[in-house]
């Protein structure tokens, strides 16, 4: 099972790097606007192919990629309810402090945990690979996360329930 | 302006829709019937392939003449599963071997099938086409990969 993590974190390297081709491009539809297409959807020809690279059916990866703008969803590994709980915590914790992330969106796409938001202005302020380093170190430290926090939430819970029950014995 | 109703840029002349997009990309299309039948005997020609051992013939015979276009969905899907059964048979260790000796034209058609099997993973091994990705990615590089996004003719 996790070996085929590897695979999969290069799979979506790969296609970012090729997706995250992104150039200035104003808006076809009202003039002087420039708006990120891949989010306005306006114009058929300037948007292109989703694409979703999956490792099973509960961790998928969605590239939707424009002229001007790249948007990617990750669906994050939820194996019970306490992980359920977790996972939304924590997606919610970084969707609030969205403006400081900045490439990230406040709203994940339907299907999915959380989303992020790339335009041409990112890619011309940032590295391009850096952002992509950024995005595969994400996809890991979420997974780590989660599962530190439920250990730790589970050993408190079981402390907490020891002294308590102690008193009764 | 949202009380507007008539979605005026839809109805204007030129306005380019998906139909002629697909109409430059495609060209003609041709009946139902036709596209059904090619899919049908290609399937047959591989899974005898298939049970002959050869895996490389297969996939090749797999990958010839995808049927692109907006009707065909029925098409379309049986010759992903025609195309993900080659690919399942395709060891590990001979996954490069097998990329190398495919024609440019039939990595592209490869790469969009891997990707049309990773959003169904709960019909197709995604950890089975991942390590296949990885392969064709070394082999063909990062342009099969745009091309596939780039490419109107999806699947």
């Amino acid at each position: 099972m996790s070996n085929t993590l590897r695979p999969y974190l290069n799979a979506v390297r790969q296609t970012l790097t090729a997706a995250m081709c992104l150039e200035n491009f104003s808006s076809q539809v009202a003039e002087r606007h420039n708006k990120p297409e891949v989010e306005v959807r306006a114009s058929k020809e300037v948007l292109l192919n989703p694409v979703i690279i999956s490792r099973n059916d509960k961790e998928r990866v969605l590239i939707e990629t424009s002229v001007n703008s790249l948007r990617l969803s990750i669906a994050i590994k939820q194996a019970d309810e306490i992980e359920r709980i977790l996972a939304h915590k924590f997606t919610r914790f970084l969707t609030q402090r969205a403006e400081s992330f900045v490439i990230l969106r406040r709203k994940p796409i339907e299907g999915y945990d959380i989303s992020f938001l790339i335009t041409n202005a990112h890619t011309e302020q940032m590295y391009k690979h850096k952002l992509v380093d950024f995005i595969i170190q994400f996809m890991e430290e979420v997974d780590k996360e989660i599962s530190e926090m439920k250990l730790s939430l589970n050993s408190r819970a079981r402390i907490v329930s020891e002294s308590y029950l102690s008193q009764f014995n | 302006m949202a009380f507007r109703k008539i979605d005026i840029d839809a109805l204007e002349e030129d306005a380019f829709g998906e139909d002629e997009i697909e109409f430059q990309e495609i060209g003609e299309l041709r009946p139902l019937s036709d596209v059904e039948a090619e899919v049908n005997s290609r399937a047959q020609e591989v899974r005898s392939l298939l049970q002959r051992g050869n895996t490389s013939g297969a996939l090749t015979t797999a990958l010839q003449n995808p049927p692109y276009g907006a009707p065909y969905h029925a098409a379309k899907a049986r010759n992903t599963q025609t195309v993900m059964e080659a690919v399942i048979s395709v060891k590990v260790v001979d996954m490069a071997q097998v990329a190398k000796g495919l024609s440019p034209e039939e990595q592209d058609v490869l790469m969009k099938y891997l990707y049309a099997g990773m959003a169904a993973p709960e019909q197709y091994n995604s950890g089975h086409l991942l390590s296949f990705h990885e392969k064709l990615t070394e082999v063909a590089g990062q342009g099969c990969i745009v091309r596939v996004i780039t490419d109107r003719r999806t699947v």
